[in-house]
């Protein structure tokens, strides 16, 4: 039994490259018929056959002796470019193919190293991995952005020249902001475009300001404050401030009919002045004619009560004090 | 601290040369005496290694065999954390603490020498895997399972706010491992998510994205020349990356299994890598020439040979690969030779140990093993 029939590992840790020949080519051979037939392989020799496209995925690299490089062709077809270990004589170890062999290999640091090379090593890398650390937080500067400019100024001598050197600046992104940030800035509207006309020939007098002029409200129901209301205000109020320009009012039919009122009065008066004095001097002549009888009927009254308290005082005297 | 537990006095140091050596104190009797001169090493051509006859023809072998390793429990401190430690970093600068990542996503930073907790430090919400210490700034860098990768600024470890000062957002599954470059201000991470990347220390910013991997991204490490990138991963490929040109310039794929472990050596142009059947492959590094394999003594009773964790002592050239399952060998660097084999034994409610993290220190006289019993274990030489 093949190895190859047996069913592929689940778990593998290196995935074996698959090599897929590729189908054979007119002259029934895997290799290009020139490398092939030719007795000097140099002569016309491919750096590397790409076999069939549609089946192969093994590309051929050869050696200049023109036999195939097998280490090479391996790696170039496990996707990694990397060189390997591929003779059988790497796989034995240096202390048994030379058993003299010295056990000597010092390792250098920078200050002990006799030449530059561990110096450009570590130089060559820093700038690397500088650029790469460039790259990652963006702060390549661009070569294009450099512009020198010729500076030409009356304060310069004669055959003086001087260049002004003009780099982008890079601006630190985390600098803070240098506007004010404001809350709802969508909200608060343009103000409306101003609306332009000729001024106008009138002249603003006392009366036309009146026309304009509105009162200040009152109300004759509320005054919840108590304020002290001038009776106009309240008068302008009562008529909805309809009556106050306009009085219409008849003067002399208002005096006409007051002075008749006036007349009417003052003739009444006179009327009952003159009944009272008609009465009240009949009421006199009444008064001196009754007086006389009434003051001897009141005198005979009373002598009467005197003679019957004489003759009943005997037996009930009133007791002294 | 009551919890801390001196198993053996009589294993701590007597010497006065390795307490001084390890409190970076001068010493002013050897001084002038052991004076070595430090370009004589420089004079030989570093060429890459098919082109040097000048190596391969050398008929005197060197180094002389030298004595096995011997390495002794110094200290435990046992009973110090609440979960697993998975990760270890020595301060590189100092010498004087180092930190520890735990699986209860707490970051702890140790004394070297007193063995007190300096700080503590809390952010992470799942397993701290990854440490890594700037040389240049007082940062620790840490990636967590929590897909997050956090800077912590040292300085700031008492402030009541915390002392985070940055967070590299980007990855989509857990970091597993961190490097920084020795002179770039530059950070790789990698993980779960299969692409290792690359950011900018100051600025957070992603520069790339290695991608490529197809698993998980375990090891990796940064050095100042070509390859400044070297990525290991659980597809069983190591890849070279060229920096400049932001391509992988190599792939290594003679590893069988996933490779958990990549380590360079501190001093020399040569890695080591390790993957989960338990083969440790050394290489050269410029080229990606197979330099040595080390063999690992066969035993019935170890049915696993799972290595979580390699270590390169500076100073002695030791190897040191600790097991899933405890067991602790010494490799010499150079010839790859077994030099000593432990196992740890676990601390009392622990039914087996199992080896996490480890590191030399930076002058490379003591080992601090992490392990599964919530202690760290600090070994130290003896010597003879």
């Amino acid at each position: 039994m093949f190895s190859a029939s047996l069913p592929k590992p689940k778990h593998t840790a290196i995935d074996s490259i698959r090599v897929v020949l590729p189908k054979k080519l007119d002259n029934q051979s895997i290799l290009p018929r020139n490398l092939l037939d030719s007795n000097d392989p140099q002569a016309n020799l491919p750096k590397s056959v790409k076999a069939d496209t549609q089946n192969a995925v093994l590309q051929l690299v050869f050696n200049p002796d023109g036999s195939i490089d097998y280490p090479k062709t391996l790696t170039l077809a496990s996707g990694v470019d990397t060189s390997v270990q591929a003779t059988y004589e790497d796989t034995i170890p240096l202390k048994i193919r030379y058993p003299r062999l010295k056990h000597h290999f010092p390792a250098y640091t920078l200050e002990t190293c006799p030449d530059d090379s561990l110096q450009r090593c570590v130089a060559e890398t820093k700038e690397v991995i500088m650029n790469l650390l460039a790259k990652v937080s963006g702060v390549e500067e661009k070569v294009g952005d450099v512009t020198m400019q010729q500076y030409a100024s009356s304060g310069l001598k004669a055959g003086e020249t001087k260049h002004i050197h003009i780099t982008n600046l890079k601006e630190d992104p985390m600098l803070p902001p240098k506007h004010k940030l404001r809350n709802n800035r969508e909200s608060q509207a343009a103000p409306p475009p101003p609306v332009l006309k000729a001024q106008s020939a009138e002249k603003i007098t006392k009366d036309i300001k009146d026309k304009w002029h509105i009162p200040s409200s009152v109300s004759n129901w509320k005054n919840n404050q108590g304020f002290t209301i001038s009776l106009d205000k309240r008068v302008n109020a009562a008529s909805g401030g309809a009556q106050l320009g306009s009085v219409d009012f008849n003067f002399e039919n208002f005096s006409r009919l007051s002075l008749a009122l006036e007349n009417a009065d003052s003739k009444a008066r006179k009327e009952l002045e003159e009944k009272h004095a008609i009465r009240r001097q009949m009421l006199q002549q009444e008064n001196t004619e009754g007086d006389s009888s009434r003051v001897r009927e009141l005198l005979e009254k009373a002598r009467q009560r005197k003679r019957i308290d004489e003759s009943e005082d005997q037996p009930n005297k009133r007791r002294q004090y | 601290m009551a919890s801390l537990l001196y198993p053996d006095e009589t294993l701590l140091p007597t010497d006065e040369f390795s307490e001084r050596m390890y409190l970076s104190k001068k010493l002013e009797i050897y001084d002038g005496q052991n004076q070595v001169d430090p370009l004589a090493s420089f004079s030989d051509s570093t060429a890459v290694i098919g082109a040097e006859p000048d190596l391969l023809t050398n008929d005197e072998i060197s180094s002389p065999r030298r004595q096995p390793s011997n390495w002794k429990p110094l200290r435990i401190l046992a009973g110090a954390h609440q979960g697993w430690v998975r990760s270890v970093a020595v301060d590189p600068g100092t010498n004087l603490w180092f930190v520890l990542g735990l699986t209860d996503a707490q970051i702890k930073v140790w004394d070297l020498a007193s063995g007190d907790v300096r700080a503590t430090i809390s952010g992470h919400i799942m397993a701290v895997r990854s440490l890594v210490v700037s040389k240049k700034y007082p940062y620790l860098f840490s990636g967590s399972e929590d897909k997050t990768l956090r800077c912590w600024d040292l300085e700031k470890t008492n402030s009541t706010s915390g002392c985070q000062i940055r967070s590299y957002h980007g990855h989509v599954g857990g970091v597993y491992a961190l490097a920084l470059h020795p002179e770039l201000d530059v950070l790789f991470s990698s993980g779960r998510d299969s692409a290792v990347r690359v950011w900018d220390v100051r600025s957070r910013v992603q520069a790339m994205a290695l991608t490529g991997h197809s698993g998980d991204v375990t090891a990796l490490f940064a050095q100042t020349g070509d390859p400044q990138v070297v990525l290991a991963g659980m597809d069983g490929t190591i890849r070279l990356w060229d920096l400049r040109n932001q391509k992988c310039a190599l792939t290594l794929a003679q590893h069988s299994k996933g490779i958990r472990l990549l380590v360079k050596h501190p001093h020399e142009l040569t890695m080591v890598s390790a993957d989960a059947t338990g083969t440790i492959n050394q290489w050269v590094l410029p080229g990606g020439q197979l330099l040595n394999r080390l063999v690992t003594p066969e035993s019935a009773q170890h049915d696993t040979n799972i290595i979580n964790t390699l270590a390169i002592n500076p100073d002695t050239n030791d190897l040191f690969a600790g097991y899933g399952d405890g067991r602790m060998n010494f490799y010499d660097y150079e010839s790859g030779e077994v030099m000593q084999q432990t196992k740890t034994k676990p601390t009392e409610g622990t039914p087996s140990s199992t080896i996490y993290a480890s590191t030399f220190d930076m002058l490379g006289m003591r080992l601090i093993t992490c392990e599964n019993d919530k202690s760290i274990k600090i070994w130290s030489q003896e010597h003879h």
